[in-house]
């Protein structure tokens, strides 16, 4: 009994506690204009020095302003610079800034928050952004608001880079070896919006930023809210708990097709999903052998039928893939006729027979001419379900022409254990890309091995045509350039692109309209800009905050008349036991 | 001298199974495992099912019909097949975890209550050791260090489960230890392990196979939970490894309730067999009950 | 209730946590992957980033040297800092330590005044329908997995219904106006996770309460009592129950462990922001630093329940002196 008494009033003394925290809520305007949204990965930090997730990305494009934006056409455009020339050298990069740029905190903005800013990154070389800047010899400021760079070589992707300004005020007082833990808990910045609260586990919220100089958002208070899974934010969406949804399954998407006020879409996204072999050609490699031999992988590729796959496991939203950029940019190379590899069973068994793999024993595998077998270990995410399916339809496909491919499931911390220590075949995964091919393109590179690269591709020439079209100011001879490595590397093979993905993701139009499609096919969220987070706007009246159940006092006293029920009883029963 | 023991121990296996049978728990119990092993094992045989067969596009996530019984899961493939299927892997993982669990936990429970004083105290430690951790938290842990192989799982489910049994064979030699015939075995100077096989180990037996089918019970729930965590293996898949692509294709938001519902039931009903037949030999085998 | 055994208890418990934290500490280093790696799979994420963090974590020492700068620093109740949201451990564990102890909390007070009613009418009204009603639904709920409840309560009572809200711990980013709607949003948003809760916990109450009730009804002394003429009622209330709440508190208290479990599954299901749902995803994250710190308080738990219950048992029962 006396336990029990201590678990009950500790019990209480928890619903207390709980009780006097929300004592604090306070009441607000309720006539405000708010979106929510919802994201299946949470925001990691809001330092951008210590942010590696994509959710850091697109709230760091609320937060912050670049130099240069990017508009709904995804070419540049002005933000906190005005205006920018090149030298002739084509190394001395001159911009001018805005002059009534504010920070949140009411400090105005001025060059020395840009040199700041880019000399820190540089420096600590942390965060997504410090790739950006790589080639830059110095930032120097004639003025308050010119800034000019230098570089070292002609840089290509200077306009295309998203670095946000941060306040010198705030963070020249962070000490550099902070700089990895200092969580930049209250964020001080230009951007259309201002931080308002980081329930971790829960949700971001951002708040409108009344004096912010280009176009004010309609929206109030904008709110990215954590789902744990995809299912659970769909029904979330239905019921109007939330305005937005991102990163859905396809079966959703088909789910969500017919119901009214919804518009669900599937954007052409930046990013693909690949099959990736150990290409290494170090002798300690653990991987098989046989891989090296290119042969084979066309072969599977020849073997897979990509539309079937997109069709079943991803309902049909993405597109066949090809070569490594993805087509939602210039840069893209569409093999030709010849070099395409689409999905040919005849091809592949051809292939096979004539690069020497035949089945001797009868067993439905082939071997080579000294009896391996073409049988590989397969892994798959166990994190990804559409990643383990469309796994399970390669190897039901590449069955089909002898080759066994083992399936296994492991999480991603024994996947990336595999890949550093060059202990696997083969495995499915995915890589967001951007509008600077350089991000993608550099993850082949043989410096890469170690670090980013996952199939352990090692090439000089690529290598160095890598470096020239870093330098190629002239968009078309850059194409050649960015063309010619994708030739290699669809030649070389060391990945299968499965499919370019696309981003699945559905608004309620009830609320808010003026969405916009970024590019043209594209997704509403997460697509390099801030466009529709500025211009959507309310459909009808001000919407007030009022969102989520059937908030009928009937329906809402139910659970709280429960909740009391169940205490009442407790008592009850405590109180009867002690009469006798 | 022998054959009668046989004789007394064949009319007692005799006696036992009639009981089991009239208790109506037990025969409950019986009848649903044998249903179910009889599905295991010929089910496959006579209803095939391949996982790799790939369905066609238009045949993802249907209801039952009469070419499906239950339905199609989101790759085409036929529900009813992969439960069937299932049903093998489910048993026989619930069944070999058990076997291991029960010999650890049986053969360290007799050591360390036989030899109290020493090994016996430091057995007791781990065995308490192992009761005192978070049994999911710590099979997540090992399945992802040794793999998600369908062996490999039923070790980690084995070597984590015994501290239940070791307890209570512990506790039940202690008073087995004090009997008369024990110590008349010892001043006739059998040996210790002669003691431990003969005399110990037949009279903690019906306790171990009572406690032993409450542990396989527990084993199929936690194979499930693992796999529906997505530490199953998928290359056998079970009941829980069903649920698993149940939860992450959607099925519970489109209403695919022939995807996850068969899958869920026939875990309460293997379940409940198990734990009806615990029951019963509890009835029988301990004398304090008898008046039930 | 001596002294001695107080201290041997205590004395025990002490040892037990210090092995937990030895061997907690080496259970998750000797797992594959490499942490940072996985949080930094980005393609703009660069080779000096990852190498200045690993260096901010130690991960470049020696493993004995790692091992005791561990220990050193939990001695000055440092729990080292989160890989995955670069903050004191201490600070990650306490933000989501509150959901789950209210929605554990509500459901056992409900799993135990609910399953002990349940195990005594079962228990007194033995082989009658009610004690085969009560059985039954004891045994069903017992048998379930525990997240497979909560999809189907789910999919019946808020895809079918629309009666509660799929999951989370409250509508998000919402301001409330006064802290009554604040509570009664919580609320809403706890009603399923912890009737999914309290119903497996049920079973096992119901259960457990059955047969201690039963094994105390069979007792020569209760038919002592009741050749002296005392009531039914009284009987049960003053002698059968008081004895047979002794194996309750036993598991009630053992069963932290299966608690543990059952959250880990409802807060993913519900996507409820406890420490469970943490603990799982640190797992997935390979957050070293984060796992043990979960892994140790809760263990922690265990063993103080369990050394509660140790002791009140022997308080209560003056027959286990040992």
């Amino acid at each position: 009994m006396k336990i029990k008494q201590k678990n009950f009033l500790v019990i209480i003394l928890v619903v207390l506690m709980t009780f006097s925290m929300t004592m604090t809520a306070s009441a607000e305007d309720v006539q405000k204009n708010s979106m929510r949204i919802g994201v299946t990965k949470e925001i990691d930090s809001l330092s951008p020095f210590i942010s590696y997730s994509s959710m850091g990305f697109e709230a760091f494009m609320l937060l912050y302003n670049p130099l240069v934006g990017v508009d709904e056409n995804l070419n540049s455009t002005p933000a906190l610079a005005t205006e920018w020339s090149l030298s002739d050298d084509q190394l001395v990069w001159t911009f001018k800034l805005r002059d009534d740029v504010k920070w949140s905190d009411g400090e105005p903005l001025t060059s020395d928050d840009v040199k700041f800013t880019y000399d820190l990154i540089t420096k600590s070389g942390l965060g997504l952004y410090s790739g950006y800047l790589k080639g830059i010899t110095s930032v120097d400021c004639p003025d308050d608001y010119t800034v000019v760079i230098t570089t070292e070589e002609p840089k290509a992707n200077m306009l295309l880079n998203s670095t946000p300004i941060l306040p010198k005020h705030i963070w020249a007082d962070v000490k550099e070896a902070d700089l990895e833990t200092w969580g930049n808990d209250t964020p001080v910045g230009t951007g259309p919006f201002k931080f308002g609260e980081y329930k971790k586990g829960e949700y971001l919220k951002l708040v409108v930023n009344e004096d912010y100089y280009g176009t004010k958002p309609s929206i109030d208070e904008l709110v990215f809210v954590l789902y744990a899974n995809t299912d659970v934010m769909t029904q979330a969406l239905k019921l109007g708990e939330i305005d937005a949804a991102t990163n859905m399954a396809p079966a959703q998407l088909e789910q969500l097709k017919g119901e009214k006020n919804i518009d669900a879409i599937s954007g052409v996204g930046y990013g693909f999903t690949q099959l990736s072999f150990n290409s290494s050609n170090d002798p300690a490699s653990k991987g098989n052998k046989l891989l090296l031999d290119k042969n084979i992988k066309k072969a599977i590729e020849f073997s897979m039928d990509k539309k079937k796959i997109l069709d079943m496991v991803y309902g049909g939203q993405g597109t066949e893939g090809t070569t490594l950029v993805p087509p939602d940019g210039f840069y893209h190379y569409d093999p030709s006729a010849d070099e395409m590899r689409a999905y040919d069973v005849k091809k592949a068994n051809e292939l096979l027979d004539s690069s020497g793999y035949k089945d001797s024993d009868g067993d439905g595998i082939r071997e080579d001419k000294n009896g391996n077998k073409l049988s590989f270990v397969f892994s798959l995410r166990s994190e990804n379900a559409q990643e383990d399916n469309a796994g399970q339809m390669i190897a039901s496909m590449a069955k089909e022409v002898g080759i066994n491919l083992n399936i296994e499931l492991i999480d991603d911390g024994v996947l990336i254990d595999k890949i550093y220590s060059s202990d696997f075949d083969m495995f499915i995964w995915g890589w967001g890309t951007d509008l600077d091919p350089t991000t993608i393109l550099a993850v082949m590179s043989t410096d890469q091995i170690g670090n980013l690269s996952d199939c352990n591709y090692s090439n000089k020439e690529y290598d160095n045509l890598l470096k020239v079209q870093q330098s190629k100011m002239d968009k078309n001879e850059r194409q050649k350039v960015v063309w010619d490595m994708q030739k290699m590397i669809y030649e070389d093979a060391p990945y299968i692109i499965l499919m370019y993905d696309n981003n699945l993701q559905a608004v309620k139009n009830d609320k808010w309209t003026n969405w916009k499609s970024i590019p043209q096919d594209g997704g509403y969220f997460f697509n390099l800009t801030n466009y529709n987070y500025l211009n959507v706007k309310p459909a009808g009246e001000a919407v007030s905050t009022q969102g989520g159940i059937n908030t009928d006092s009937e329906k809402s006293n139910s659970g709280l008349i429960v909740l009391i029920a169940a205490i009442v009883l407790a008592v009850l029963y405590f109180v009867f036991k002690k009469k006798k | 001298m022998n054959d009668v023991r046989k004789e007394i121990r064949n009319k007692k296996t005799k006696d036992f199974i009639s009981k089991l049978i009239s208790n109506k728990m037990g025969l409950a119990g019986i009848v649903i495992l044998i249903a179910f092993t009889v599905i295991a094992l010929l089910g496959p045989i006579f209803y095939t099912f391949d996982l790799q067969k790939i369905g066609e596009v238009s045949n993802i996530m249907k209801p039952p019909s009469f070419e499906h019984l239950l339905g199609t899961d989101e790759l085409g493939r036929d529900i009813l097949g992969y439960l069937i299927s299932g049903s093998r892997v489910s048993m026989m993982v619930g069944l070999l975890a058990t076997i291991i669990s029960m010999l650890i936990g049986t053969v360290l429970g007799i050591v360390s209550g036989y030899y109290d004083k020493n090994i016996g105290v430091i057995i007791m430690r781990i065995t308490d050791f192992f009761l005192v951790i978070p049994w999911l938290p710590l099979m997540i842990v090992l399945a992802s260090i040794m793999g998600t192989s369908i062996w490999n799982i039923i070790i980690v489910i084995g070597i984590t489960s015994w501290a239940g049994t070791a307890r209570v064979v512990r506790s039940q030699t202690l008073s087995v230890k004090e009997l008369q015939f024990i110590e008349r075995a010892i001043a006739i100077g059998s040996s210790d392990s002669h003691i431990m096989k003969k005399h110990i180990l037949p009279n903690v037996f019906p306790l171990v196979i009572a406690n032993t089918v409450l542990n396989a019970a527990v084993a199929i729930t936690t194979e499930t939970t693992l796999s529906f965590l997505g530490l199953g293996d998928v290359t056998r898949p079970s009941w829980g490894v069903m649920l698993h692509y149940a939860f992450e294709s959607g099925a519970m938001s489109v209403g695919a309730y022939w995807y996850f519902l068969p899958p869920g039931i026939c875990i309460i009903l293997v379940v409940l067999a198990f734990t009806f037949l615990g029951f019963a030999f509890d009835d029988i085998v301990n004398p304090k009950l008898k008046g039930r | 209730m001596n002294k001695q055994y107080l201290l041997k208890k205590i004395l025990q418990a002490i040892f037990t946590t210090f092995v937990v934290l030895v061997f907690n500490y080496f259970l998750f280093r000797v797992l594959p992957g490499n942490s940072l790696q996985m949080i930094m799979r980005n393609p703009k994420a660069s080779a000096e980033a990852i190498e200045k963090t690993r260096i901010l974590f130690g991960l470049n020492d020696a493993w004995y040297v790692q091992f005791y700068v561990y220990f050193k620093n939990l001695l000055s109740g440092d729990f080292g800092l989160s890989f995955l949201y670069k903050e004191p451990v201490l600070h990650v564990i306490a933000s989501r330590i509150i959901p789950t102890v209210i929605m554990v909390g509500i459901a056992q007070i409900i799993a135990i005044v609910v399953g002990i009613f349940l195990g005594v009418v079962a228990a007194w009204r033995r082989g009658t329908k009610i004690d085969v009603v009560a059985l039954s639904i004891s045994l069903i709920t017992y048998s379930m997995p525990t997240f497979w409840l909560g999809i189907v309560l789910i999919s019946v009572f808020s895809v079918s219904l629309h009666l509660f809200p799929t999951s989370g711990m409250q509508t998000p980013g919402k301001s409330f106006d006064s802290s009554l709607e604040f509570i009664k949003d919580v609320a809403l948003h706890l009603f399923l996770p912890v009737i999914t809760l309290s119903l497996v916990l049920i079973g096992e109450y119901a259960i457990t309460m059955r047969n201690s009730l039963l094994d105390v009804l069979t007792e020569d002394y209760m038919l002592t009592a009741k050749a002296k003429g005392f009531s039914d009622n009284y009987i049960l209330k003053k002698h059968a129950i008081p004895n047979a709440m002794l194996p309750m508190i036993t598991i009630i208290a053992i069963n932290l462990g299966t608690i543990i479990a059952g959250t880990i599954q409802i807060e993913t299901v519900f996507s409820w922001p406890g420490l469970g749902r943490l603990m799982y995803e640190s797992l997935k994250n390979r957050d070293y630093p984060l796992l043990q710190g979960i892994f140790l308080l809760v263990t922690i738990c265990v063993i103080i329940a369990n050394l509660i219950a140790d002791l009140a048992y022997s308080y209560i029962d003056p027959r286990v002196k040992q």
